[in-house]
């Protein structure tokens, strides 16, 4: 099984190339939506559907936990279907960060930037058994 | 019980004599046989009667002292009635013929009998000391006592009052050892003081005496009653008792003024200590910087110190007798509940009192609890921490928003670090596919960017910094030029963002402030100005106007029409960390924060101010801070 489409959401434009070329270099056939923050990120959710969520901490408008909040309430209720998992991926080393995220049962992985290969094979191996 | 045996012991004794009916005692020691047999056994019955009572035995001591009441009943309506006694067959008659003075109770001794014998039947039934016991008993020692009185001047050792009966000495100090308990046995119960008892009944014992002698005397001069018995001067027995007694009222009177004398300069001595005690204790109570309360069990103030006063805002006169509630609604269960038995007593702990001005204001109270001999009461010491808990909160929040610091510092430093460590392993990958250097040039720009990035953030850090700490003298600025200087300074830190700057401030307007802070302000506004500015707009402005209000204010305004906030992003403005233009430029987020520190230490305030197109910033400071 591999990863069909990700959504990053991230307001770091060099923290998206850096993703956007880790993911290409990873595999080619991955379809890539960004958003620059949750709010956008919300918004693609209600077009588009991956297979999984690359999620910052620190953005303005809405950050990554407003937006875990937004999701959990807008999204993950009401999908009967597995809803497209999330991992966290943050320059932040703080694990009260990392405990909070990890409250929510659709948030799988807390990475720390920058994005390497080893994290996406980690990722696609978690959406394979998430869709058993 | 010593009393009750000391009484058995002697009528034993005097009882045995009489049995033994010893000659040569009687010759000897005549005095001993004054004790009537029948006395002596009714001392052993008594005694009996007494030891009972004390071991609490009530039934045997109430059996007893019937029987002693009876015998002493016996005897005292003997001689009115002028029967044949029956006693005197049981008692007298045996020993009629061979003892010296075989004879009847005499009339005081059976009385003393009757007495006694009440006290403690009514000691038996009721358990407990009453006034009747005491008064009764009492009368007893009194005679008793001023019997041995007589006996002890040493002047009557054959005479006596043949009017009131006559009691031997050692029959007096039996009387006196029966008497004294049922005086002052737990005497205290019934609230009557045993050392203002034991006075008076030495001077009641005294006045007996005294009377006795006198209306003795009186008989003598009279003649109605010749004293039995003569001195050889042939004076009567009674003038040397009285002449006794003078001597002895002498010593004692003496004796007394003395001792008054020495009691009251003790007593003025002592007065003196306490009231000076007492204003010690009251200057220390009214100097301390703690509140101090006293309230009975109730909740009603008694007393209240200075400080209470200041805390509260009450005189202390109109704290007395209110209720302690509408001081400390927490103190005490509410109104109306009966329990005041509830223990208010604690440690140090945090409650919330009233003022007079009904403004609520935290306080720690401890309470202790004063156990006096009638009445419980409480002291309460009320130290006001108002000011503390103001301190804490600017504390608390000092560090929260130095915490978010923290955080958002440990992040953002860490952030354009990550990226570059992503961007090196990206260009090294590049290279490894012998990309071209089209394809290198931009991500070694990137790498760039997130390093001034960082470069810029660790500069907001230590302006912060300075901005805390920065410690400099008010001089006279002169604002247009500072304001040109710093467009000057900054016009050309984005080339690709060319923006036009006009400065209305007039050449003269000089403020006294400070220049580096003020530089400070200004460089932020102004960077933030042409970071901002609109990209779409073909005309991009930057104006700079300033004035002096009529109040002694000078106003100063940063307008742009750059791309100003979205709405609702006004709240949190001036936080730290509040980016609204991300992808525009790579601000810290420290800006306007910067701006609003600032500002307040020179004395001013920010304010925001949304334009059609574009955002002013309104600065307002004090035309002259000289803090």
């Amino acid at each position: 099984m591999t990863i069909g489409s990700l959504l990053i959401i991230d307001d770091d434009e060099t923290d998206l190339f850096i993703c956007g070329y880790t993911i290409q270099r990873f595999d080619p056939d991955i379809k890539v939506v960004q958003a620059l923050n949750g709010r956008e990120g919300l918004e693609m959710l209600r077009r588009e559907r991956p297979d999984a969520i690359i999620l910052d901490i620190n953005m303005p408008v809405m950050n990554g936990f407003e937006f875990l909040e937004n999701y959990a309430r807008d999204f993950a209720r009401q999908f009967s279907d597995p809803v497209p998992l999330v991992v966290m991926l943050t320059s932040s080393h703080l694990g009260a960060d990392r405990r909070k995220a990890l409250q929510y049962d659709f948030v799988k992985r807390y990475f720390e930037k920058p994005l390497t290969s080893d994290n996406l094979k980690a990722l696609a191996e978690i959406i394979e058994t998430g869709q058993h | 019980m010593a009393a009750g045996w000391f009484c058995v012991l002697v009528g034993t004794g005097i009882g045995s004599l009489w049995l033994l009916k010893s000659g040569h005692v009687a010759d000897t020691l005549p005095v001993l046989f004054r004790m009537q047999f029948n006395t002596a056994i009714s001392f052993v019955l008594t005694g009996l009667a007494m030891t009972a009572l004390l071991s609490g035995a009530g039934r045997i001591a109430t059996g007893l002292s019937i029987a002693v009441m009876l015998i002493g009943l016996a005897f005292l309506v003997e001689p009115l009635v002028h029967a044949g006694h029956p006693l005197d067959a049981l008692l007298i008659d045996p020993f009629r013929k061979t003892s010296p003075y075989p004879g009847h109770l005499a009339s005081g001794t059976a009385l003393s009998f009757l007495l006694i014998g009440v006290c403690i039947l009514v000691s038996a039934v009721t358990g407990r000391p009453t006034l009747l016991r005491v008064v009764l008993a009492a009368t007893v020692f009194m005679a008793a006592a001023a019997t041995l009185i007589g006996y002890g001047l040493q002047l009557v050792t054959e005479s006596d009052w043949p009017r009131y009966g006559h009691m031997s000495p050692h029959t007096a100090l039996c009387f006196a050892a029966l008497a004294l308990p049922l005086i002052f046995l737990r005497v205290e119960e019934i609230d009557y003081d045993a050392s203002t008892i034991a006075a008076m009944l030495g001077a009641a014992s005294y006045l007996l005496l005294l009377a006795l002698t006198l209306l003795d005397l009186q008989d003598a001069f009279e003649g109605s009653s010749p004293p039995v018995s003569i001195d050889p001067d042939g004076k009567p027995a009674s003038q040397a008792i009285l002449a006794g007694l003078l001597v002895v009222s002498g010593i004692v009177y003496a004796g007394l003024i003395v001792y008054a004398f020495r009691s009251a300069q003790r007593s003025r001595a002592i007065a003196l200590q306490l009231r000076e005690s007492q204003e010690r204790m009251s200057a220390i109570i009214d100097t301390a910087a703690d509140g101090i309360v006293t309230i009975d069990a109730r909740g009603t103030i008694l007393s209240a110190n200075r400080a209470m006063e200041t805390i509260f805002g009450y005189r202390s006169e109109d704290m007395l007798g209110r209720d302690v509630r509408t001081l400390l609604p927490d103190l005490l269960p509410a109104a109306g509940n009966d329990d005041h038995t509830a223990d208010i007593a604690c440690a140090a702990r945090e409650v919330e009192g009233t003022r007079r001005n009904g403004i609520r204001f935290p306080l720690d109270l401890s309470v202790a609890r004063i156990e006096l001999d009638r009445t419980v009461l409480y002291s309460g010491i009320i130290r006001d921490i108002s000011q503390r808990k103001q301190h804490e909160q600017e504390i608390l929040e000092v560090n929260a928003e130095l915490e978010a610091f923290a955080w958002r510092t440990s992040h953002d430093l860490r952030a354009p670090i990550a990226s570059s460590i992503g961007l090196t392993a990206i260009m090294r990958d590049m290279i490894g596919l012998q990309a071209p250097t089209t394809q290198l040039v931009p991500v070694i720009g990137r790498l760039e960017r997130g390093l001034q990035k960082l470069d810029g953030l660790i500069e907001n850090i230590i302006q912060l910094k300075r901005s805390r700490l920065l410690d400099e003298a008010t001089t006279s600025v002169p604002l247009a030029s500072t304001v040109q200087e710093t467009i000057e300074r900054l016009r050309f830190i984005d080339p690709e963002r060319q923006v036009s700057f006009a400065v209305d401030i007039p050449e003269t307007l000089v403020i006294r402030s400070k220049p580096a802070r003020l530089r400070m302000i200004l460089d932020n506004l102004i960077s933030n100005a042409i970071k901002y500015a609109d990209p779409d707009e073909e005309m991009r402005r930057v104006t700079v106007n300033a004035a002096l209000t009529g109040d002694g204010w000078l106003e100063l305004r940063v307008s742009d029409n750059g791309l100003g906030l979205g709405q609702g992003d006004e709240n949190g403005l001036f936080q730290m960390f509040k980016r609204f233009h991300p992808s525009r430029a790579d601000g810290s987020g420290l800006g306007l924060y910067i701006v609003k520190t600032s500002v307040e230490r020179l004395g001013g305030t920010v304010a925001y101010v949304r334009l059609d197109k574009g955002s002013r910033f309104v600065i307002r400071l004090p035309q002259r801070n000289d803090a």
